[in-house]
């Protein structure tokens, strides 16, 4: 992987991508690009294998046991599944966040430090606390947990906790995001701040997201892929896809008959 | 139905919780009972009788010449001093009484202290000094069990007179018994104490520790997030569990052979006694650093490595910390049950008789429960309230390293909500 001192084009170009647990194909040779500086939504009805292409993507697949991936998944022009390439680097330039909020049981503060201290990118102690502050105003949890830093983070509501795991994501200063589903446990105030922070997010860097709501893909996703069985069906900017699904099971999902 | 099956099972958690609490009162009376037992024996082990006495340093009772040097003081008859100490306090009761019987009654710690004293400051001879002598084991065992009551099998009637002349003149005192934890092992009960052991302890397990934490949570993580899944490793972790119920006494076995006779290390040293406990305590620190670290949600290790942590920094920052209280308490409870581990620590020679503290790990040492092993042994009665006494010791050691690890539990709970 070329390391970030110029900005390089966070596209994805996936080709015959195939996931596979044990014997069982859950993504099935899938060719999508995923353009950058742009919102890209994941669609379709659950166990369709979302969560299992989006980690593909930075190779988090293959960390559970009996996982395989087959296939390429070109990022900014090089492949990362080529021989040499140290998926610890793959993950350190292309964040994610998990379906399930993952607070670490430490203080909301070193969660948040968790990457920049890793990743050796705060180079002093002020500096630290500024990245932290920041990653923390982006996802609008600041304010709310200014006063109790040094509070273990499991204390936090669920929908906080996802914030404060955006949050530690994004305070790696990846070149992509994928964040699966996550406004699933977010009111409405916060859903709205966090699809704000997606795209200011997109305008330096690419971002995918999970999504079951129509409504959320609608306001945020410049391009939509659609899954179904583990194939992608369909892709294609919102209007297109939702106006005029070409494949009869997109159309089923939308009037709520699948999913 | 439903009515009668729910009476049914009502019936059933009924008697379970009747049989639960049974056998929650049967344990805690056991405990309770033994712990009575052993604190209404052992707390005498606390307290001695001592006589005060006022002791002259005379030239010619002493058997040395009035400008004596040190070597020839230490010559010096202070034994016949302390007799003659005795016999002056007891007047006239002590007439009847030969010199046998009155060296029974004092404990050859009153002329340690005269030597000791004079060597300090040889311009005491010639002068008299006023010193609390402790009683013999026979002595004290005397005043302690019945002090009124006469035919004692120990004492004559003439010695059981003399002690009551000193009690009547006010000369005897109960005091707490120092020497119990400042000193090593003596011949004499009375002089005897669990210092040695002690510190053989204290060097035997810090050596265990020292050894088997770092070596035990390395193995463990190793096998957990690095080694191949293969029959080799199965192997291995077969083993490792197998280890884990080998009886201690094997353990002892191969530190003879191994750490004593092939490498030539210092027999009776807590440094072997350490290796043999930290041998002994590695399968059990493995096998809950294993279970701490499985008992993590994967979805830990997954959001470090999300966030470009490799399996070595993923297992270092957030899995270890994590794991720790469970790691914590897993380390204490196997280093409880190595304190109190005797049958290793005598094979490899522990069992000596040692009267001077260790200094070092390497010096020879004894350990507390083989001190308990070894007075229990003892002819003499005193040794039983030792016996005891030390057992008392053993077992705050035991309850508060057990506290530590309730603590540790309940800190971390706090933490995880
Ligand atoms: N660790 C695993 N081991 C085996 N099978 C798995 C594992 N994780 C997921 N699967 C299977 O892979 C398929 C796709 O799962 P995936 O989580 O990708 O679905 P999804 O589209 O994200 O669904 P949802 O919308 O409910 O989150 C499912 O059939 C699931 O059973
Ligand atoms: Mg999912």
């Amino acid at each position: 992987m070329p390391d970030g001192s110029q900005r390089l084009e966070a596209t994805f170009k996936c080709r015959k991508l195939s996931a596979y647990f044990g014997d069982r194909k859950i993504v099935r040779e899938v060719d999508l690009d995923i353009a950058d500086r742009k919102v890209t939504a994941f669609m379709g009805p659950s166990g369709c294998g979302k969560s299992t292409i989006l980690r593909t993507l930075n190779r988090m697949h293959e960390s559970a046991p009996d996982a395989r991936v087959e296939g390429s998944v070109l990022f900014s022009g090089h492949e990362l599944y080529a021989r040499g390439v140290d998926p610890v680097d793959v993950r350190a330039r292309i964040g994610m966040v998990f379906q399930k909020p993952n607070p670490f049981p430490k203080t909301i503060f070193d969660n948040v430090a968790f990457a920049p201290r890793l990743l050796g990118l705060a180079r002093t102690r002020s500096d630290l606390e500024r990245r932290v502050e920041e990653a923390l105003v982006n996802v609008g949890l600041w304010t709310e947990v200014k006063d109790r830093l040094k509070d273990s983070a499991l204390g936090l509501s669920g929908g906080q906790q996802q914030r404060l795991v955006i949050a530690r994501a994004i305070a790696a200063e990846p070149a992509a995001l994928l964040l699966d589903e996550p406004c699933s446990a977010l009111d409405p105030a916060s859903t709205a701040r966090i699809e704000e922070l997606i795209a200011s997010l997109a305008r330096r860097l690419s971002v995918v997201v999970v999504t079951h709501s129509l409504a959320q893909a609608r306001r945020i996703a410049d391009a939509i892929a659609f899954f179904h069985n583990g194939e992608m069906v369909e892709f294609g900017p919102p209007g297109q896809l939702f106006e005029a699904p070409s494949d009869p099971r997109v159309k089923d999902y939308l009037v709520g008959r699948t999913g | 139905m439903s009515r009668k099956s729910q009476r049914r099972r009502r019936f059933a958690e009924r008697a379970f919780r009747a049989v639960a609490t049974g056998a929650l009162v049967f344990a805690a009376g056991m405990f309770l009972l033994l712990c009575a037992g052993i604190a209404a024996l052992g707390a005498e082990a606390f307290l001695r009788h001592e006589a005060r006495l006022e002791i002259a340093l005379d030239a010619a009772v002493l058997g040395v010449s009035a400008q004596a040097s040190a070597a020839e003081l230490g010559t010096a008859d202070f034994r016949a001093a302390v007799r003659r100490a005795v016999a002056e306090a007891a007047a006239p009761a002590a007439d009847t009484v030969s010199e046998i019987e009155l060296n029974a009654l004092i404990s050859p710690g009153a002329e340690f202290a005269l030597a000791d004293a004079l060597s300090r400051n040889s311009g005491l001879l010639g002068r008299s000094i006023t010193i609390d002598a402790p009683l013999s084991d026979a002595a004290d065992r005397y005043l302690k069990e019945s002090p009124d009551a006469r035919g004692y099998a120990r004492l004559s009637a003439a010695q059981q007179d003399v002690i009551a002349a000193l009690k009547a003149k006010g000369r005897l005192s109960r005091a707490f018994n120092a020497d119990f934890f400042a000193s090593g092992d003596s011949s004499y009960p009375e002089l005897a104490g669990v210092a040695a052991g002690f510190v053989g302890s204290m060097f035997s397990v810090g050596v265990a520790i020292l050894i088997a934490l770092p070596l035990g949570v390395a193995t463990a993580v190793f096998l957990e997030e690095f080694a191949p899944k293969n029959a080799l490793v199965d192997f291995l972790e077969i083993n490792i569990n197998n280890l884990a119920a080998v009886p201690s006494i094997i353990f002892g076995l191969l530190g003879l052979v191994v750490f004593i006779i092939a490498l030539g290390m210092p027999r009776s040293a807590p440094i072997v006694g350490g290796l043999v406990l930290a041998l002994m305590t590695l399968p059990t620190i493995i096998i809950v650093t294993r279970s701490s670290l499985q008992a993590l949600p994967s979805s830990l290790k997954e959001g470090a490595l999300a966030l470009g942590a490799s399996k070595l920094d993923a297992v270092l920052n957030p899995l270890l910390p994590a794991a720790a209280p469970g790691i914590a308490t897993g380390v204490i409870i196997g280093v409880a049950r190595a304190l109190g581990e005797t049958a290793p620590l005598i094979l490899i020679g522990m069992v000596a008789f040692v009267a001077t503290p260790p200094l070092n790990p390497l010096e020879p040492s004894s350990a507390l429960p083989v001190l308990v092993y070894l007075w229990a042994e003892s002819p003499e009665t005193a040794f039983a309230e030792k016996t005891a006494g030390a057992i008392i010791l053993l077992l705050v050691l035991l309850i508060v390293l057990n506290g530590l690890a309730a603590a540790i539990r309940r800190r971390a709970n706090v933490y995880r909500r």
